[in-house]
């Protein structure tokens, strides 16, 4: 993106980097009023965005349907509107029915979506006995194998850990702690990517760095 | 009758609506496949006017500040029901495209993205502090959290190949090789809690989304 040269675009990448600023005063000094004015005015630009998409999907998927003669669309609009009546102490249980199918296809969705991939492909790709046989390969294979087997019996097996599976647990609890220490390390990254970025639209806006 | 309409059938159209969807994903017969696809459609539109629900609370909860002038909060409940009101009408002026609406498309691409952007990247500064805190070896979790948590960062900063030219190496087995046990597990045991948690609601045990207490 160039740097703007109209006056809406100027305007627009300012008012951006001063918003940014008064967040930023928050970490930097302490809670204000700058900061309070940008939290604000964030949630409230965020609900209208996100309630006129849901409006645009409604539209899409239920009114222009129905406008177009398929009656059986009038359904969901039907039951989204018996969700408002959970602001009703004495109609409270009519939201239990959008509720239910809400809760029904997500459940649905989920439980037919791991068999597959988060349990048998999970099992197979670590059984599977590498192509290569070098040092390494036999070496990672093994780590994963065994690692993924003691970590998943520290999770599961919810009795005391004494006896013959003590150390097989505990050195699964040791690979959980590499694990999240290395998914750590990435979110870390991450953040501090994000907030570099950030630091780049400073200089950026500021006319330091091109843009 | 009435406790019949508000607890049992409500139970019994979550049963069949799970049961449907996974029967769907078995069995290739199309008239399932068809009543899954309508039931799918039918949750995401009642999930999108579901979250206009939460917009009425919310605007009930800031009216309520604004109405009542509490000291120090009402001012910042009146920009968000201004910012809120302010940006939905624009939308609405073109719903099949709002972006169309110049003021509009202003507030999405300069407000809006500049303020996600920058809270998303708040974290930056605690995540900071919380891996001081994390990455202390205090005893041998610890420990081995800290090691794959450092050999990582010195894997892709690049200061990391100047201090060795094996750290990357070591970083990235730690990156590819050494924490696939724990997210491998991750996988397997939150699908087992899915599947345990997805079995309980069909059985009508777990009844907290509707507002009950679950039952063991």
């Amino acid at each position: 993106m160039a740097y703007p040269t109209d006056v809406v675009g100027i305007l627009g990448i300012w008012s951006a980097l001063l918003l940014m600023l008064m967040i930023y005063s928050y970490p930097l000094y302490k809670e204000n009023p700058f900061f309070r004015f940008a939290e604000h005015l964030f949630i409230g630009l965020a609900l209208a965005i996100a309630v006129i998409t849901a409006i645009q999907t409604t539209m899409r998927m239920a009114v222009t349907p129905v406008l177009g003669g398929d009656i059986v669309y009038v359904i969901p609009i039907i039951l989204g509107f018996m969700m408002y009546f959970i602001f009703s102490s004495d109609y409270r249980w009519v939201s239990r029915y959008p509720i239910a199918i809400l809760v029904g296809s997500a459940i649905g969705l989920g439980m037919r979506g791991v068999i597959i991939p988060n349990i048998l492909t999970q099992i197979i790709n670590t059984i599977t006995f590498p192509k290569s046989t070098d040092f390494m390969s036999m070496f990672n294979f093994v780590y994963i194998a065994l690692g993924t087997l003691f970590a998943v019996m520290y999770f599961l097996l919810t009795y005391e850990h004494k006896g013959a599976i003590l150390y097989p647990t505990r050195l699964g609890r040791w690979l959980i702690m590499i694990g999240l220490g290395a998914y750590y390390g990435n979110t870390v990254l991450f953040r501090m990517s994000m907030l570099s970025g950030r630091a780049q639209y400073l200089l950026q806006v500021l006319r330091i760095i091109p843009m | 009758m009435s406790e019949v309409l508000r607890k049992e059938v409500v139970y019994l159209i979550t049963a069949i609506v799970v049961i449907t969807m996974i029967a769907d994903y078995f069995f290739g017969i199309k008239q399932l496949n068809d009543a899954a696809s309508m039931v799918r459609t039918w949750a995401v539109v009642i999930s999108a006017m579901a979250l206009a629900l939460g917009a009425v609370n919310l605007m009930r909860a800031h009216g309520n500040i604004v109405r009542k002038r509490v000291p120090g909060r009402w001012i910042y409940s009146g920009v968000l029901i201004f910012i809120f009101a302010l940006t939905t009408l624009l939308g609405l002026l073109n719903i099949n495209n709002p972006s169309t609406n110049p003021l509009y498309k202003w507030l999405f691409d300069y407000p809006y993205t500049s303020l996600g952007q920058t809270l998303y990247a708040i974290t930056g500064f605690y995540i900071a502090s919380a891996a001081y805190r994390a990455f202390r070896a205090r005893n041998i979790d610890a420990a081995l959290l800290l090691l794959a948590g450092i050999f990582v960062l010195l894997k892709n900063a690049p200061i990391g190949e100047v201090i060795w030219v094996q750290l990357p190496v070591i970083g990235g087995w730690f990156n590819d090789i050494g924490q696939v046990p724990a997210m491998r597990t991750f996988l397997i045991t939150a699908a087992f809690g899915l599947l345990a948690y997805g079995f309980r609601t069909l059985l009508g045990k777990e009844r907290g989304f509707y507002g009950e207490v679950a039952t063991a």
